[in-house]
């Protein structure tokens, strides 16, 4: 994914839209070039003419891997002169969500046929008026998503295809809504820029339905919905300022991406609450927020991760504690600090057994530069972070099978690599350590990032990290039922843990997935060997958008799974390139 | 426009724009003794409750930065106090209000140049209530149009039109409603103009533009006369579709040695019927790939200019290329660049400047601009900027062939200006003449750092100017190399020149017209004033009106 759609997708709800994928037979080179096709319909089963398709190389930062096309008058769509690689795709349609939630990025490759269904997104309407009763003019709305359609709490600011205002009756519309609960608030100024001055600006904005936060309503709405008479009592409050000055951070670079964006992030929650942006050429690196209202926030810098940035110009900076209690806080500093990197190759290694060969058929054969190499930020469970800028590193392979994964804050990662086809599974993840720098230092043993993950240190640049990716991959799906007449919880978890004690710390061979209303579940691009199959309850608080990291990553967590495992006993054993299907997992 | 779609171009855009302005630091509030009143009418009636915004003008540019509110009293007066000697804008912020002295929703108001301990009184704010003219869009296949911007065009007395937008664009149910109109006779339309191209990129469908009640040609619009608080329903428009989705496919290759060009913006425009560019913005594909290549997508038929090196952030310049999509898409054009000349030097300040000046130094910023050849070309024009070292070096690059100015940039520069100019000890009077990869050394620019103002009034006698006449005041450097200083003049015809070095200056008072090209002349319009720095020298003009025949074309 290039580096703006990522940085988009980090500030906004965005969603992967429904998808249905048909892999034909094809066979990948490096040097073939294919399409991707796919189709925009309505819920109606209209075709959705004129719908925004984006179909963009994972992780590419060039322009020239980004294709944003209009669907034709069928609702059909196709992007040819693709190179072989890893493709996020997804369509949109004015006022049109996707009725399908997915927070796993899809993938898809040369010879994909992706379809889309958009649906009617929901509409909240109402009246803004003064304590007088008087209609408040043209006054900006501004909506926070606090729920998902299941009830579970979310905090995303809503983003409007354009943001809407009252008109002169003192009405609002806002439409296009995903499913989920809302705040609605009038006035107030949440978007870095310079655009035409209101007399709402400095005001902190006013809640549905009196006004201030702690007395806001949520208000549920669904997809298709109209919600009217959403009436907001306009209180003309005044905010708070907030300003201060970036220090560190690039220098002297003219290029306007190279500049550095200011965030200020409700806490907790971690919504962008309003944003800031400094020119590159600004010398005095200063910024200020207006109409603030009393709160925690946590306020982070960053520079750099757009295009044709050097990595030597990307900088992030801590975060920030800002409490707002009756006043204006002031020269605050945030300190910008390198980014950090990962870099490394992947390596396809054969299996050594000849027959496997033959037997491990796929409907189509990949190439290296169709692997997602990403990266997973372990807090080690502390909920209450500011959001990891670069949420989720992404990078493809090129065509000497080389990675990069750039814009990196310091930390503690997992990888998480997406193959292409079932065919594969992931052997290893070793970083080789660096040449000793004197003859007395010892060579210190490659480290085992598959199963230690990877620290990372704030500007450090991590090489050598090799990616082992062979065939001969097992799969197993099956179902999960219940006792006769027993009901099954709403939502559960399959988790896969390697039967293997000496295999207990390899974090590679843990799989866990949540299931769906059909009950039914599927690992692939597993090692052959012998694991147990666990199943648990997912936690009522979990929202479908946010999953909860990997229970596996936490070691006491890992413990209790393979006490549970060993006790529910599980247990299956897959050949290479063995599948098994309709497996029957019974909740007890 | 979808979410990801519409960040994307604002950003670009937003960015774009930005490129040789900047921003600045807050300054501490500095807390005077001047005021500022006026009073709120309706109608006549005086206005209770009216918020009036002021800003500074120093603060206009600032981003986030809110106006300072007033709100009028019972009687329809506001009051503003405490101010520091400054620049001042106010504007009546009273949506569904028509101001007649607003030009538009940029417009930034009335302006009054403060002085220290002024009472400015009677800044007046005459209001009228507001016309609505509401009605729904859709398109030939009966579907709402969603998001489109609906244009209005005032029909004037003597044939004079002027474009209004309308409040919001149509919401989902393809609904609009347009308020705050001044009362009078309108044409109402929304999509895009048909001969120009569109640069709604990512927008879903793209409409050609269609006036009330369905016809295309704006000759043959239906006006409609709306009147003061009244609603005009039913404005229906059917608005036809028009193909989407053409691209052009361009190759930046540098002129001398045939290789691809990388990572160069290139901007697209649309041009109207005289080929000047409009309006220009970035799609995806803008940036040229290690092979060079561009590709713009998501293009409608019309007239489009390719404009090279955008972001004015490269070593390179070329030339506007202009096209037209007809039916198909334009592929295989060649966009040759050439390398711009680099000029190096030093930027000092003049002898005689105290420490914390120096300072300021390394916070301002040059630009070295050289113009294409033809006007009409403006965004081929080269203008880099370099912000000034720690040993006074300046460089700048990709500046193209011609005769290259420099200016001081942005609002840190306030106070400074370019004494003189010179290459080698000798003085560049008229500019530096460069070639493309030409390496330019030895430019010496010195600044002054002026800190002399010079406030006053002007008095204009022997009539009365026209409503679209304003004046305007600049201080000449009597005998120096020195640069020509503007100052603006307010609605009271106070007017105020900072950042004058000391010395000898001629105040020479001219007028504008915001409707012609023509001027009228006037009469004892100049003074030679000394100014020493540091002080406010105060000075009053009376100039007069020439003959009845004083207009007279530039």
């Amino acid at each position: 994914m290039k580096h703006g759609l990522l940085i988009i997708m980090m500030l906004f709800p965005l969603v992967i839209l429904a998808q249905e994928k048909n892999e034909a037979v094809t066979e990948v080179t490096p040097k073939q070039k294919g399409k991707i096709t796919g189709r925009v319909m309505g819920d109606d089963g209209q075709p959705m003419e004129g719908a925004i398709v984006s179909v963009s190389v994972v992780g590419n930062n060039n322009p020239d891997a980004w294709h944003l096309i209009n669907a034709d008058d069928e609702g059909n769509f196709i992007v040819s002169d693709l190179a072989p690689a890893a493709y996020t795709v997804f369509a949109e349609s004015t006022a049109f969500v996707s009725p399908a939630v997915n927070s796993e990025n899809k993938y898809y490759h040369l010879g994909d046929t992706v379809n889309f269904t958009l649906v009617k997104g929901g509409v909240i309407t109402g009246q803004v008026t003064n304590t007088q009763g008087e209609p408040v003019i043209a006054a900006p709305l501004a909506i926070i998503r606090v729920r998902d359609a299941e009830g579970r709490k979310v905090n995303e600011q809503g983003w409007f295809s354009r943001p809407r205002k009252t008109d002169d009756r003192g009405m609002y519309r806002v439409f296009g809504l995903r499913a989920g609960k809302y705040l609605v608030l009038a006035g107030g100024k949440r978007a870095a820029g310079w655009g035409p001055q209101n007399s709402y600006d400095t005001d902190t904005g006013s809640y549905y339905p009196a006004g201030n936060r702690d007395s806001a309503i949520e208000v549920s709405v669904s997809l298709g919905e109209e919600i009217n008479g959403i009436n907001i009592r306009y209180r003309s409050e005044k905010g708070y300022s907030i300003n201060g000055k970036v220090i560190g951070g690039p220098i002297g670079n003219l290029l306007a991406f190279g500049g550095i964006s200011i965030i200020l992030q409700s806490h907790p929650g971690h919504s962008t609450e309003m944003s800031s942006y400094i020119m590159p050429t600004d010398p005095t690196r200063s910024f200020s927020f207006y109409g603030v209202a009393d709160g925690e926030y946590d306020l982070v810098a960053n520079a750099g991760g757009g295009w044709g940035v050097e990595e030597k110009d990307s900088f992030f900076s801590a975060p920030r504690r800002i409490i707002i209690k009756g006043g204006n806080v002031a020269n605050i500093e945030l300190h910008l600090s390198p980014t950090s990197s990962v870099e490394g190759k992947v390596e396809l290694a054969v299996s050594p057994e000849k027959e496997v060969k033959t037997e491990c058929k796929s409907a189509r054969t990949s190439i290296p530069a169709e692997l997602v190499i990403g990266l997973r930020r372990d807090t080690g469970g502390k909920d209450d972070e500011p959001k990891p800028q670069n949420e989720m590193p992404v990078d493809v392979p090129d065509e000497k099978s080389e990675f990069k994964l750039k814009y990196l804050e310091a930390g503690h990662y997992h990888p998480n690599i997406v193959l292409p086809d079932e065919t594969w599974y992931v052997k290893s993840i070793l970083i080789k350590a660096p040449t000793p720098k004197s003859p007395a230092e010892k060579i210190s043993a490659m480290t085992d990032a598959g199963k230690l993950g990877i620290n990372l240190k704030a500007g450090e640049k991590l090489k050598d990290v090799t990616i082992t990716v062979i065939d001969g991959a097992a799969g197993i799906s099956g179902k999960i039922t219940g006792e006769k007449n027993q009901a099954l919880p709403p939502r559960l978890r399959v988790h896969l843990l390697p039967a293997d004690k000496e295999l207990a710390e390899d974090l590679l061979r843990y799989g866990e997935v949540k299931t769906k209303a059909d009950r039914a579940f599927a690992f692939a691009n597993l090692a052959p060997g012998k694991y147990w199959l666990l199943l648990r309850n997912v936690e009522e608080s979990e929202a479908e958008e946010k999953p909860a990291p990997p229970a596996a990553w936490d070691a006491k967590l890992r413990q209790q799974l393979r006490r549970e495992a060993e006790a529910a006993n599980n247990l299956v054993e897959l050949k290479a390139c063995q599948r098994v299907n309709d497996y029957v997992l019974k909740l007890k | 426009m979808p979410s990801i779609i519409r960040f994307f171009t604002r950003t670009v855009l937003l960015l774009g724009f930005s490129v040789g302005f900047f921003a600045h630091a807050q300054t501490p509030e500095k807390i005077g003794t001047g005021t500022i009143s006026g009073k709120v009418t309706i109608e006549g009636k005086p206005a209770p409750g009216i918020v009036v915004l002021i800003n500074k003008d120093t603060e206009r540019w600032e981003q986030n930065k809110p106006a300072t509110k007033a709100t009028t009293d019972a009687s329809g007066v506001f009051k503003l106090e405490k101010l520091s000697a400054a620049k001042y804008y106010l504007s009546a912020s009273a949506p569904g209000y028509y101001d007649a002295k607003k030009k538009s929703e940029w417009d930034n108001g009335t302006q009054v140049n403060l002085g220290e301990g002024e009472q400015a009184d009677g800044i007046n704010f005459a209001l009228t209530r507001g016309a609505v003219v509401t009605g729904r869009l859709f398109d030939d296949r009966g579907h709402k149009v969603i998001e489109e911007t609906i244009v209005l065009i005032k029909q004037g007395r003597e044939g004079q039109k002027k474009t209004v937008t309308c409040s919001d664009t149509s919401d989902d149910r393809g609904v609009f409603r347009c308020y705050g109109l001044e009362p009078g006779k309108y044409i109402v339309g929304a999509g895009t103009d048909s001969k120009e191209g569109n640069l709604q990129l990512y927008a879903s469908i793209s409409y050609t533009r269609t006036w009330y009640p369905g016809v295309a040609e704006e000759d043959k619009a239906k006006v409609i006369e709306v009147k003061i608080e009244e609603e005009t329903a039913g404005i229906d428009i059917k608005l036809s579709h028009k193909k989407k989705g053409y691209k052009v496919l361009a190759k930046i290759i540098d002129a001398n040695t045939g290789k691809p060009v990388p990572n160069m913006l290139i901007g697209i425009g649309t041009a109207n019927e005289e080929g000047l560019v409009t309006d220009f913005t970035f799609g995806s594909g803008s940036i040229s790939n290690s092979e060079g290549d561009v590709k713009i997508e998501g293009l409608t038929t019309g007239h489009y200019v390719l404009v090279p090196n955008a972001m004015q952030s490269g070593e390179y310049f070329g030339e506007q290329i202009k096209v037209e999509i007809k039916d198909e898409d334009i592929t295989g054009l060649e966009m040759k660049v050439e390398k711009g000349a680099i000029i190096s030097g030093t930027a000092i300040l003049a002898d005689g400047v105290n420490q914390e000046i120096q300072k300021k130094l390394s916070s301002l910023s040059l630009i070295a601009s050289s113009n294409a050849p033809k006007s009409d070309d403006w965004y081929a024009s080269t203008r880099s900027a370099s912000l000034i070292g720690a040993a006074g070096n300046v460089e700048f690059k990709g500046v193209r062939t011609g005769r290259v100015r420099f200016h001081l940039n942005g609002n840190e520069a306030k106070g400074f200006v370019i004494s003189r100019i010179e290459r080698d000890s000798s003085p560049l009077n008229d500019g530096l003449e460069v070639k493309a990869g030409e390496q330019v050394s030895g430019v010496r620019i010195v600044l002054a750092y002026g800190s002399a103002t010079i406030r006053g009034e002007i008095k204009v006698e022997g009539g009365t100017l026209p409503d679209d006449v304003g004046l305007g005041i600049q201080a000449k450097p009597a005998g120096t190399q020195g640069q020509n200083m503007y100052g603006s003049v307010d609605s009271r015809g106070r007017f105020v020149i900072e950042g004058l070095g000391a010395g000898s200056y001629d105040l020479v008072v001219n007028t504008y017209s915001s409707k012609t090209s023509s001027s009228i002349s006037l009469q004892k319009n100049s003074k030679t004033v000394q100014v020493t720095q540091g002080q406010e020298s105060t000075v009053n003009l009376t100039v007069s009106i020439g003959g009845k025949d004083s207009r007279e074309e530039k």
